[in-house]
């Protein structure tokens, strides 16, 4: 998972012969010392720029290299001469954990592309004796990140970094770019030091870009569990909606017999036992029966009717006249149930239509409160007019609205109005579910009353057809009555038994449920998980500790904590900013990115182990002794992680205090890029 | 015949307040004032006539009104067609957006948008979700409701 920086070297070719700087780096604390304009900056900018990380710095694509390597050189002792660059570039060698160098190089100044970046498989700067095989990577395309030919694909490869998705502003996914990390790693001189934790670039379009960058840097499990937690979401509301359309079809089966579903909601159950406890049923005459009694008493008759003997029409004349006067009634009883059946229908669509009416008026009215609500709490002059209640000429208090001052006694505040509104519509609401769930039933017993109706036709049909037949041709009615009941038979048991069939599927979708919701209840309900809180909390002690060792003193050090959301710092859930003196600003900023650091010692992260800190422009540092600092970053070395600084700070104190702490020191007289002899 | 518990109760002082009472969203200060705004802010030069506030606030205050409006204005419906009220509650409301120095009376004829007004109106029209269906129908009607056609519409003229 680590990165270490081996070797940076910067060239310029210029009319006046080769200019360049070489600066090698070891493990441990890294110092390099130059006077201010003199080109550190240059240089570990020229660090980002080779790898093809400079839009961390700007979205804006131009070189953030300075004239020193764009456009033109100066000499020390020889002011005033310039040298026009022909051709420059940026070479950095790297190491991975596994012990792999490569070293990259861009070219900064070029008739060539700029995208490009050379890697070669070796270490070209330090050994350059060595052929090592090449390879152009291209930068900053769309698609460096993610295709095969992509240098950051091969960066983060060579790193060992599996980036996460990411979502965008847009909902889109993308992936966590190489550009959103690393100014966690790398702090620059000017906004660098500024923003807290890190100035993130904003251009990427990533959501919560600052909390997934830190979140994978410190190796946090959030990410994933957030994700899964979205999928696991993602499969509820496939299976809701997989019941809910097999509910749809088991209706539509049951409707075949003008029966309806007893004990299957609309969303899904888990119990397998309600599933097969459920029914339907059909209308016989006025109440609701279960459609398997219907069936067997159909059954029973058809038994009956087959065993006996169909007789001839004379046999049953007077049988059939008596019948017919029977059946004529029958039938007027039943056109009137259904007549009423349809008069009730009519009114309940009526009074749906009211109803729907005064939601919509109701919906039309929270929504003008809840504009007024936010109007009033919009922090403009509206607000300040209007919030106070009082009159703005003569500041006697005044009610919130527009009829007469003197209209009503009181007058609801438009909080209240709106969960008035809110819960009358809710009544309505539930009121147009009962309309709707009452429309639903009253359809199913006018079809069953309409088959009905139909039969007592048919049969009248049949009997009338029996008393003016031939007297010895069979009866017709006898006949008519025994199809009708077998035809009916079939198609309600065709229904019971696709009922039964719809039953099992059901049973599998609730299976499945029950397992989708099961893990979900087994994700912990809090963003971070047990490990992740641990890690979290160390991380915080190492931040208090180097603050209260750097001299923090705008509160006390052990008061700074770290929001598990976004991971800022904050002081009793507010978080700091404005407040900190300037030179505090820097002691936090140092005190995070070495914690981040430091972190990884102890604990699994995916940071690359190394900080490079480009020393603060502002007055404030001049304040503040880095002593402490850099003593504190020395301990690198031990951990085999890499603390990169540079500095301008008064050279004799500098190497006073450095004479004592274990690192690596270099200091450049004049300008860093000099000729080459 | 009440018991003797009630009347026990009832045997001693005792007050009714009255519950306070709910007002329709549209007759609240801030949204009766913002509609002032929004419609003087989509007005020509930021400024309106009396007649045409009245004419643009009963437009684009409820979802019929605002359809049956942009019927005219499309050519779709004559002016004759269309109810015009002058409510009081608008009225109200320019008096406090005036008191408040939203807005000024100028030469007593046509109200305008103070620099506040102004600030106010571009809040409001860069907020994202407050009075989301009077700035549609505004953005969709004020181009063609101008002083001369608002006129016609009150007229009872044809408009096109």
């Amino acid at each position: 998972m680590t990165l270490r920086i081996r070797h940076l070297r910067l060239r310029a070719e210029t009319g006046a012969g080769p200019f360049g700087a070489d600066i090698p780096f070891s493990t441990g604390l890294n110092v390099l010392w130059a006077d201010n304009t003199k080109g550190k900056s240059t240089c570990l900018q020229g660090l980002l720029y080779a790898l093809g990380l400079e839009r961390m710095l700007s979205p804006r694509r131009e070189i953030p290299l300075t004239y020193v390597m764009t456009s033109h050189l100066e000499e020390d002792n020889k002011s005033g001469v310039r040298h026009a660059i022909l051709e420059s570039s940026v070479s950095v060698e790297l190491e991975n954990s596994a012990g792999k160098v490569i070293t990259v190089r861009r070219a900064v100044k070029s008739t060539g592309d700029t995208r490009l970046v050379t890697v070669f498989q070796g270490p070209q700067l330090t050994n350059p004796a060595g052929q090592y095989e090449q390879r152009d990577y291209f930068v900053l395309d769309p698609g460096a990140a993610q295709r095969e030919a992509g240098f950051h694909r091969y960066l983060a490869e060579f790193m060992s970094w599996q980036l996460p998705r990411a979502r965008r502003f847009d909902g889109s996914e993308t992936m966590l770019y190489l550009e959103t990390v690393f100014p966690l790693l790398y702090v620059e001189q000017k906004a660098g030091w500024s923003s807290m934790p890190a100035a993130f670039p904003s251009f990427l379009q990533i959501r919560d870009v600052g909390r997934r960058a830190i979140e994978f840097l410190m190796g946090l499990d959030t990410h994933e569990l957030e994700l899964r937690r979205q999928q696991l979401d993602i499969y509820i509301a496939a299976s809701n909606s997989a019941w809910a359309s097999k509910c749809a079809e088991i209706h539509s089966v049951a409707a075949l017999a003008n029966a309806r579903v007893q004990g299957i909601p609309s969303t899904p159950i888990i119990s397998v036992a309600d599933i097969e406890a459920s029914f339907l049923q059909a209308p016989a005459g006025d109440e609701w029966r279960p459609l398997d009694e219907i069936t067997s008493a159909l059954r029973g008759r058809i038994v009956t009717l087959r065993s006996a003997e169909v007789p001839d029409v004379e046999d049953m004349s007077d049988a059939a006249a008596e019948e017919l006067i029977h059946v004529m009634e029958v039938a007027a009883e039943q056109n009137a149930k259904r007549n009423a059946l349809f008069r009730a229908r009519q009114m309940e669509i009526v009074q749906r239509a009211s109803v729907q009416r005064r939601i919509a008026a109701l919906e039309e009215d929270l929504q003008k409160n809840q504009d007024a609500q936010k109007l009033r709490n919009f922090g403009s002059k509206l607000t300040e007019a209007f919030a106070t209640d009082h009159c703005p000429t003569c500041s006697q208090p005044i009610q919130d609205t527009l009829l007469a001052q003197q209209a009503s006694a009181a007058v609801m505040p438009v909080e209240d109005n709106i969960e008035y509104i809110k819960s009358q519509r809710s009544i309505f609401q539930r009121l147009s579910a009962q309309i709707e769930a009452a429309i639903a039933t009253v359809d199913r017993r006018l079809a069953a009353a309409t088959t009905e109706v139909n039969e007592t036709n048919s049969r009248l049909r049949a009997l009338r057809a029996d008393l003016i037949s031939p007297s010895h041709s069979p009866s017709t009615a006898t006949l008519e009555e025994r199809l009708r009941a077998e035809a009916r038979l079939e198609t309600l048991e065709d229904v019971q038994q696709r009922f039964e069939q719809h039953k099992v599927m059901l049973v599998t979708l609730a299976g499945r449920h029950a397992q989708i919701l099961a893990e979900r209840q087994s994700l912990p309900a809090d963003r971070l998980s047990a490990e992740d809180q641990a890690k979290l909390n160390h991380f915080t002690s190492l931040i208090q500790q180097q603050a209260a060792s750097y001299g923090f003193t705008t509160f006390p050090a052990e008061e700074i904590e770290i929001a598990p959301d976004n991971f800022r710092p904050q002081k009793e859930g507010f978080e700091i900013g404005f407040e900190l003196s300037a030179s505090d600003a820097i002691r936090l900023k140092w005190a995070y990115h070495l914690a981040l650091l430091e972190l990884s010692r102890t604990d699994t992260t995916n940071h690359p182990g190394f900080v490079v800190f480009d020393e603060p422009r502002q007055q404030a540092a001049r304040e503040i002794s880095f002593q402490r600092l850099l003593e504190r970053a020395a301990s690198a070395k031990v951990a085999g992680q890499q603390v990169i600084f540079a500095t301008s700070e008064d050279r004799g104190r500098l190497e006073g205090f450095l004479s004592r702490i274990d690192c690596a020191y270099r200091a450049f007289d004049g300008y860093i890029v000099k000729p080459l002899t | 015949m009440p018991s003797d518990f009630l009347n026990k109760l009832l045997d001693g002082p005792f007050e009714l307040t009255s519950r306070p009472e709910p007002v329709p969203g549209d007759l609240r200060l801030a949204w009766g004032i913002a509609l002032v705004i929004l419609i003087l802010g989509r007005s020509r030069g930021k400024r309106a006539s009396l007649q045409k506030l009245h004419f643009m606030a009963h437009s684009a205050r409820t979802k019929e009104s605002r359809e049956e409006v942009r019927l005219v204005f499309i050519g779709d419906r004559s002016s004759a067609d269309l109810v015009v009220r002058v409510e009081p509650w608008l009225n109200r409301a320019i008096a406090f957006a005036r008191a408040a120095n939203l807005i000024t009376l100028e030469h007593g004829r046509s109200l305008k948008l103070t620099a506040d007004g102004l600030n106010t109106f571009e809040r409001i029209s860069s907020a994202e979700s407050v009075m989301t269906e009077e700035r549609a129908f505004l953005d969709v009607v004020s181009p063609r409701a101008s002083e001369v056609a608002v006129e016609k519409v009150m007229r009872m003229e044809r408009l096109l």
